[in-house]
């Protein structure tokens, strides 16, 4: 019975893994396959000559598709400062809420609804507003809304490991002489890096995968790559090649960053998928 | 300075910020909702009442845009959360090698959604795709798969269940963990099967675990964009332009800021009274002290 039982547990992870894998098999194959064998019929599911020409003409640029690298450049720059921002209030929002009850429940329920409120209900508003007080197409917009849609997330997962932190450390330290500033930054700052860690990734992610604002509140002269991708698909022309080898790459920095802190992302997803929020 | 100080200096930026990017903007939506805005960039928005509200409910397309997201969002999510509960007990079955197989099943939920757009778009391609080339390998003819319906949502279904469903899986697998072995040990000396544990365990213990990702998914399903903005285009014709489709169409293609924030609106209160159960769920969860 328990051999069976892992039999059937192991050929079901088995197939999970090659339906998630395939899409990203695909892409890769696609990214590097020759334009005639992207197109050829029947269609081949295994390659048999690669070329590097589709990975070349979207990192150089060509007739048809602009260099991809600026586009990089831009989410990088925008993820990064509002990774930074939004870890820093919500690690310091989530520590004066949890240690110094600031705010009470009222705050702490604003802040819950701020979690579950669709971000597409403001983009009229911030369309307008943006327009107003010009933001539009400029990184300071697009960092203070990634900042601001992604900080309640960021205080909820480090509320919790504020609250997994003893009390004790903090309060030996104000015995000691330390202001509260000090038993803040120097003593609970340093033991709360792991859950800081988590935070990052979470946001990081979010905000380089983001696209709706992306596209709708920038997108000319600040362009994320997550706008590039859609732009390379034409009507006159089936840039397959193209498209793959830049989807490769606008993947690969998010994927890596996920992979190198992968303990990390799974105790994230338990945290604030299905526990403390 | 005292602590009562040093806590407001601290959540003092976020507020702000929450007050000028979320609230502002929430309350500005409200007031956007009661107007309509002329075509000229700066002319005054002029007063329309409730008119927007109850515009809403005549406008066939946008009951359509409502009836397709329900229909996708009821496969979507049961199909996630169905398959997430079964991946989640196989995860619960392996010792080895379980980090590295979740950490794979997690590439698809890290993957951009334009990405994944873009990825089932190529799969779903009826010449170059692999998977009529498969379909075909055991005698199926090819399918028109984005442009001809019911498959366009199939497609879509197919893409959200692809990206979501190891994150389900993830989260139940963390409540399954919290089921204590001595319930299950005293359960098999009683002489329970596997279904029977299945059925007045597990199933019970991880109740509040499949509430809070069907709630996740639900609010993923309402606000949903880039795949079907990327794979369908909402083709053929508008049969699946889901109701976030639609709501850029109203404000950016028709420019009906008022319309739009209307309905913007009616997403945020249908969202708040779910997201009021999941808040009753998780206390109601805390109080019953099973969470650490």
């Amino acid at each position: 019975m328990k051999t069976r039982g892992s039999w059937m547990a192991a050929t079901a992870l088995a197939g999970a893994v090659a339906f998630a894998l395939f899409p990203v098999y695909w892409i890769v194959l696609t990214a590097f396959r020759p334009r005639g064998e992207i197109f050829s019929h029947p269609v081949r599911l295994l390659p048999t000559s690669l070329t590097l020409d589709n990975l070349r003409y979207v990192w150089l640029g060509s007739e048809t598709t602009q260099p991809v690298l600026p586009f990089l450049g831009t989410s990088l720059i925008v993820a990064g400062v509002s990774t930074a921002l939004a870890v820093a209030l919500g690690v310091a929002c989530a520590y004066a809420m949890e240690r110094h009850k600031t705010g009470g429940r009222a705050f702490a329920l604003w802040i819950l609804s701020q979690r579950f409120m669709p971000a597409i209900a403001l983009i009229v508003p911030l369309f307008i507003l943006f327009r107003k007080f010009a933001l539009f197409d400029t990184y300071l917009g697009l960092i203070l809304l990634y900042t601001t849609i992604h900080l309640p997330m960021a205080v909820w997962l480090m509320l919790g490991f504020v609250r997994g932190l003893p009390a004790e450390l903090e309060e030996a330290a104000l015995i000691d002489g330390a202001s509260h500033a000090g038993a803040f930054f120097r003593v609970a700052l340093p033991l709360l890096r792991p859950g800081i860690a988590v935070t990052a990734i979470f946001v990081f992610l979010f905000s380089w995968n983001e696209f709706l604002f992306a596209y709708q509140l920038a997108g000319d002269e600040v362009a994320t790559i997550t706008v590039y991708l859609p732009r390379l698909r034409s009507a006159i022309a089936e840039l397959y090649g193209e498209i793959a080898a830049a989807a490769l790459l606008s993947v690969l920095p998010g994927v890596a960053f996920a992979w190198v802190m992968q303990r990390y992302l799974v105790r994230g997803i338990t945290l604030g998928g299905g526990r403390e929020l | 300075m005292t602590a009562r100080t040093f806590g407001r200096v601290l959540i003092a930026p976020a507020a702000a910020l929450f007050l000028a990017v979320g609230t502002g903007p929430l309350l500005y939506a409200l007031y956007a909702s009661l107007h309509a805005f002329p075509a000229e960039a700066d002319a005054a928005p002029e007063w329309r009442g409730a008119s927007n509200f109850t515009e809403l409910p005549r406008d066939p397309q946008f009951l359509r845009s409502v009836v397709v997201t329900a229909v996708v969002m009821v496969l979507a999510v049961s199909l996630q959360l169905g398959l997430g509960f079964a991946v989640a007990l196989a995860l619960n079955r392996v010792q080895r090698g379980r980090g590295l197989v979740m950490s794979l099943l997690l590439i698809p939920s890290a993957i951009a959604p334009i990405v994944a757009g873009i990825a089932w778009w190529m799969l779903f391609n009826a010449r170059t795709g692999p998977v009529n080339a498969i379909l075909e390998l055991v005698g199926i003819p090819p399918v028109e798969w984005t442009v001809t319906m019911p498959w366009a949502l199939v497609a879509i279904v197919t893409a959200l269940v692809w990206q979501w469903t190891p994150f389900v899986a993830v989260i139940l697998l963390g409540g399954l963990t919290t089921i204590p072995p001595s319930v299950l040990e005293a359960a098999t000396l009683d002489g329970a099967g596997p279904w029977r544990m299945l059925r007045d365990i597990t199933i019970p213990y991880l109740r509040p675990f499949f509430l809070v990702a069907g709630l996740l998914m639900i609010i993923e399903t309402v606000r949903l964009y880039e795949v079907p903005f990327y794979l369908t285009q909402g083709g053929p014709g508008n049969e699946t332009v889901l109701s976030g489709i639609y709501l850029f169409k109203l404000a950016f293609n028709f420019r009906n800021f008022g319309g739009a924030s209307a309905m913007a609106l009616l997403f945020v209160v249908v969202l708040s009274a779910i997201a009021s159960l999941y808040v009753r769920v998780v206390s109601g969860r805390n109080s019953e002290g099973r969470t650490a």
